[in-house]
């Protein structure tokens, strides 16, 4: 788990992209222990197959929006691909948390 | 082949499912003689306690969380998209219940490469899942399926600006003061979200998949089983912007933001495009294989053509006391097209599934499911309960 501070580019435009997105509502100190399962897109109904592909819809946003308008570069051995089947693999899982996901991101991303 | 590779992966899964079971067991066992130990005298009352053990879903899944992880820890990647969730059955016409669970395996053969522009490409994948219940009869969802899966996939829409140095610099900073709030609602009414928003140029996010699918389902107890092979399409539609008209043809929402602002979450009747269902719908050949109900009915076991619709759908219910409580439903439709008046008077030629949950933060869960799918022994008589508790 990163480090959830708002020194971090990566934690504060996970946390700000997402609350855009209108997955949660919380402020950044508590946001980090948010869980996936917590967010609008985790619907435990589904199957998994669905899941999947709704969490992949989240992470291709968080993406483009990253390089678009955060100013991110993939990492050396990262490419779109990687990156986002990386989001969502943090992504369809329940107990994974926010932080979990930024510190992801900070692997795979330099702001 | 494709026979010898399922047969290996429903192997797999038992497999684990054993190994997970075996430690559970060996666990408890071990307790319980230690117990026996201390008081000989409550060795009914540890039978008992025992007993609601091994009957507590919540056990199984956290072992197998253990399980799992020390297998993720190994690196094998065939671990790397299995998922079993262990759950209580009741069935509705009785008290019985039943443990259970339920398994998801997938794993890519192939994504085409992406840059930061291409944003569709070929995809091909594996899948198998199923619901298995230790007294079969409770199994709600009689269920299991392997497929394989070629197809395209792509996204529309998103953040469509490309922002210079400058304005990046300057919404980092935005973005930083944003975190720096504490209170939750002078967080919400900042005007500094207008800022960011605005350069972002957010617009309405499309993602579709289209395919085409091949493989086996069946019953637990592989009695009934069937090929199949056509095509399907899945698609998702969200607006981030409550103001868009996209938002406001979520017909789906309505009724849950007027709760919600009845319930002072919202000020307004808003409902939420971001909560925009997802949906999938095919068009596919069925091949019986094992079918004596069909065959006693028609003399025959003949492919047919089924129609198949899937939705599903979460938004957020209310909030209390700083907890949320989201709604979270799912839909499942199969039909055979022209089907034949056999098939038709003995009720086997639509099959519909519905399934809704309430799920708090980490306090509250209710579910409820209602109908049958293909291989269900009998049509609207079961439904599956929570497992989670903590009411």
């Amino acid at each position: 788990m990163a480090e959830w501070t708002s020194n971090n580019l990566a934690c504060v435009n996970v946390w700000s992209i997402l609350y855009i997105m209108k997955q949660h509502d919380e402020v950044f100190k508590k946001a980090g222990k948010q869980k996936m399962k917590q967010l609008l897109f985790y619907n435990p109904v589904l199957s998994e197959d669905e899941l999947k592909f709704e969490a992949t819809g989240i992470a291709d946003f968080l993406d483009k929006a990253f390089m678009n308008t955060c100013g991110a570069e993939y990492e050396k051995k990262i490419d779109k691909e990687k990156a986002v089947d990386d989001m969502v693999a943090i992504l369809v899982k329940k107990d994974n948390t926010m932080a979990d996901l930024a510190g992801k991101v900070d692997d795979d991303y330099n702001f | 082949m494709k026979r010898i590779l399922l047969i290996f992966l429903c192997m797999l899964c038992i497999d684990l499912s054993l190994k997970a079971q075996e430690t559970i067991l060996s666990n408890l066992g071990e307790a319980i003689n230690n117990l026996k130990l201390l008081v000989p005298s409550e060795k009914s009352k540890f039978k008992t306690a025992a007993d609601l053990l091994l009957n507590d879903p919540g056990v199984y899944n956290e072992l197998w969380g253990k399980v799992y992880n020390s297998l993720r820890e190994t690196n094998k990647l065939v671990f790397k998209n299995l998922k079993i969730d262990f759950k209580t059955f009741q069935g509705s016409d009785s008290n019985k219940t039943s443990l259970g669970f339920s398994y998801n395996w997938d794993y890519d053969i192939n994504r085409k490469k992406n840059t930061d522009f291409e944003r569709s490409g070929f995809t091909a994948k594996m899948s198998v899942s199923g619901n298995v219940a230790v007294k079969t009869d409770l199994n709600p969802k009689d269920f299991q399926k392997a497929n394989l899966v070629l197809g395209k996939y792509g996204f529309l829409g998103g953040t469509m600006n490309k922002l210079d140095k400058e304005t990046i610099k300057k919404l980092n900073l935005i973005k930083q003061r944003l975190a720096n709030i504490d209170d939750k609602e002078a967080l919400a009414k900042s005007p500094l979200w207008n800022e960011v928003t605005k350069a972002m140029g957010i617009k309405n996010h499309y993602h579709y998949d289209f395919s085409l699918v091949g493989g086996w389902e069946g019953s637990q107890d592989f009695s009934k089983s069937q090929i199949t092979y056509g095509t399907q399409i899945r698609f998702s539609a969200k607006s981030y912007s409550d103001n868009n008209p996209l938002s406001q043809y979520n017909i789906l929402d309505y009724p849950f933001a007027l709760i919600r602002y009845l319930t002072g979450k919202d000020a307004t009747i808003t409902p939420y495009g971001a909560t925009l269902p997802i949906i999938t719908a095919g068009i596919e050949m069925v091949k019986p294989t094992k079918d004596s109900v069909r065959k006693k009915l028609l003399g025959n076991e003949n492919q047919f053509t089924r129609f198949r619709f899937e939705a599903g759908f979460r938004t957020l219910l209310a909030e209390i006391n700083d907890k949320k409580l989201h709604f979270n439903a799912a839909y499942r439709f199969f039909t055979e097209l022209n089907a034949p008046a056999a098939i038709k008077t003995a009720k086997l030629n639509k099959f519909s599934y519905f399934t809704f949950s309430i799920t708090g933060d980490d306090t509250y869960f209710v579910s409820y499911s209602y109908g049958n799918l293909p291989f269900d022994r009998s049509a609207n008589a079961v439904y599956e309960l929570g497992f989670k508790t903590n009411f």
